[in-house]
């Protein structure tokens, strides 16, 4: 199954690790896969289907997303991961 | 126990070194108990709560200094110690007895003491209210010492087959350009400093890597497969770099690539979260993004709303006393490497008659998005234009570069070497100068030892860094005397940056 990997940028007065595990667990709930998390992100994948169903589009890289009035609270931006370069 | 070195003749059977290594833990803030009479397994979620109050282990250092213990190493949970074994006996009032040390064959000693089974523990009063517990730890087994000493290599600078042109090996062309030997003789490796490269992969089956008898281990980001591979080859040779330069370091390489389905690996993001989650001192990352503006030669001046999140989390991680290195980029404009506060690490090009130049592989560039931030910092080994072949690095035989660089680099397409050194080498070699730095004073924060190897460079004075990020068109940033915009304060030099500290 194709995935598309997802970062979310906690709001500043969040960035604390109880309220990005509370947000973590909030976008399982809405389907995402938790995959890691720091300090002040963490990132989850989704498959393409319930990307389309969350965010109401197919995925695109430039795109910032929608941030799910469920995760709201908790999180100030949603975007796609780019692809990287080695060098 | 005697620093790392690679030549030292294993100790003789039967004689276990009088020196011990002690882990020594501590009650929590609050006076509750310690993580090794908690009861069950600590958590990432949980580890946190263990956390001592740090004047308490202030005390309980100095009881144990008094005692004759030394700290090596000092962590957020635990202290690293060494003592006599007649000190240990003293202060625990405990009798050691001689063990053999387990998988005997790559062990790093043969046999080690520890207390007995059944043994009494009275440990001094003044002390057992003062710790958790100390535990004598086991000799360990990662990347143990050949049987046999690793074939000597002959040619070019620092050894290695002619391949018709100079090039340098690795590790003795690195250290001898980096003027690292006189560290590493006054037994200065990185021991104890935990070092994280996010990268392609790591596979260290090689037989380079088996004369470190350093730590190492390697974990998988979200999305990565297969521990013990590298279909690519990226991650295992530039991890020679940090080797090279720092022998002795706790080396964590978290992989990012999925071997079998590219598009599943994880993200730089993912691999930096997932660095976090080992509370690595370093973290090295030879990878990036090119922000250039659409159809132009320009640098981007507006960081992309996806990069944010990154640039978050790299920035909380450096406030958390993290260093963390980026490659400047070959010809790009890279993020993260022009962020302000990580170390940018460009390149400089040494000949055969060991005159410096910038290499003109390697991005030197103004950042648009962060105003006064000029690209690289200073500089690692780095080769030139076309290819930048120039330090002869181990890889899977087979891999990705091995088949791809054969051409160029004049290897064959299977034999598991590779001629590459783009700023992805500049990374990890900066990167293990760090962790000698943070081995004489572990107390260094990330701008002081940026400070201390800005002083400390060689001042590269002729030569141009890459066209590509040029935006003038000029054929690249030109070096000058003094610092400038091609190669920052020059190359790197750990001899001189090791006596600032």
């Amino acid at each position: 199954m194709a995935w598309v990997r997802l970062q979310l940028l906690m709001r500043p007065e969040h960035r604390t690790q109880p309220d990005v595990e509370a947000a973590a667990k909030a976008a399982a709930a809405l389907g995402m896969a938790p995959s890691g998390q720091g300090q002040t992100t963490f990132s989850a994948r989704v498959s393409a289907p319930d990307f389309q169903r969350l965010f109401g589009r197919s995925a695109s890289e430039a795109a910032t997303l929608t941030v799910p009035k469920e995760l709201a609270r908790y999180v100030e931006s949603i975007t796609v991961a780019p692809r990287h370069e080695y060098f | 126990m005697k620093p790392f070195n690679p030549d030292a003749p294993p100790p003789p059977a039967g004689s276990p070194s009088d020196l011990l290594r002690v882990a020594v833990t501590f009650p929590r803030a609050g006076g509750q108990g310690g993580p090794v009479k908690f009861g069950a397994r600590l958590s990432t979620a949980s580890a946190e709560r263990f956390v001592p109050d740090p004047l308490n282990v202030d005390v309980a250092i100095g009881e144990l200094q008094k005692e004759g213990f030394a700290v090596s190493s000092r962590g957020r949970l635990a202290v690293s110690m060494r003592c006599t074994r007649a000190q240990y006996e003293k202060v625990f009032g405990t009798r050691l007895t001689v063990f053999d040390s387990p998988s005997p064959e790559s062990a790093q000693v043969q046999k080690f003491f520890f207390p007995g089974r059944g043994a009494r523990a009275a440990p001094e009063a003044r002390i057992a209210t003062l710790i958790d517990d100390a535990y004598i730890q086991w000799p360990h087994i990662y990347m143990a010492a050949p049987k046999k000493k690793a074939k000597a290599m002959a040619g070019g600078v620092g050894g290695g087959p002619a391949l018709g042109y100079h090039y340098l090996s690795a590790p003795k062309g690195v250290q001898k350009l980096l003027n690292v030997a006189a560290v590493h003789k006054a037994k200065i490796t990185g021991k104890g400093i935990r070092v994280a490269m996010v990268d392609s992969g790591f596979d260290q089956r090689h037989a380079w890597f088996k004369k470190f008898r350093a730590q190492s281990g390697v974990v998988l980001a979200p999305g990565a497969s297969g521990k013990l591979t590298d279909t690519g080859g990226h991650g295992t040779g530039e991890s020679a770099n940090i080797f090279s330069v720092a022998p002795g370091v706790t080396f964590i390489g978290v992989k990012v690539d999925n071997d079998s389905a590219p598009g599943e690996g994880a993200s730089i993001l993912e691999g930096f979260q997932e660095a976090l989650r080992h509370h690595p001192q370093v973290i090295s990352i030879s990878m990036g993004y090119d922000l250039r503006a659409a159809g132009t030669n320009k640098p981007d001046n507006k960081l992309p709303n996806s990069l944010v999140p990154l640039e978050a989390e790299i920035q909380a991680a450096i406030a958390a006393g993290i260093v963390v290195v980026f490659s400047a980029g070959n010809g790009h404009y890279a993020f993260p490497g022009q962020m302000p506060n990580v170390i940018s690490a460009g390149g400089v090009y040494v000949d055969e008659k060991s005159a410096m130049q910038a290499s003109n592989y390697a991005s030197a560039f103004a950042s648009a998005i962060y105003k006064g931030r000029s690209v690289p910092d200073f500089c690692g080994l780095v080769g030139m234009m076309p290819d930048a072949t120039y330090i002869r690095l181990p890889i899977p035989k087979g891999c990705d570069i091995d088949r791809d660089m054969a051409a160029a680099d004049r290897t064959k397409p299977n034999d598991g070497w590779g001629v590459f050194s783009g700023t992805s080498a500049a990374a990890p070699q900066i990167a293990g100068l760090c962790a000698l730095l943070l081995q004489k004073n572990p107390g260094l924060s990330p701008q002081e030892i940026k400070a201390v190897l800005r002083r400390s460079a060689r001042d590269v004075s002729v030569g141009r860094a890459s066209a590509a990020s040029d935006p003038k068109q000029l054929g690249g940033v030109k070096a000058s005397a003094g610092a400038d915009g091609a190669t920052g304060a020059g190359l790197v030099d750990a001899a001189a940056a090791i006596k600032q500290v």
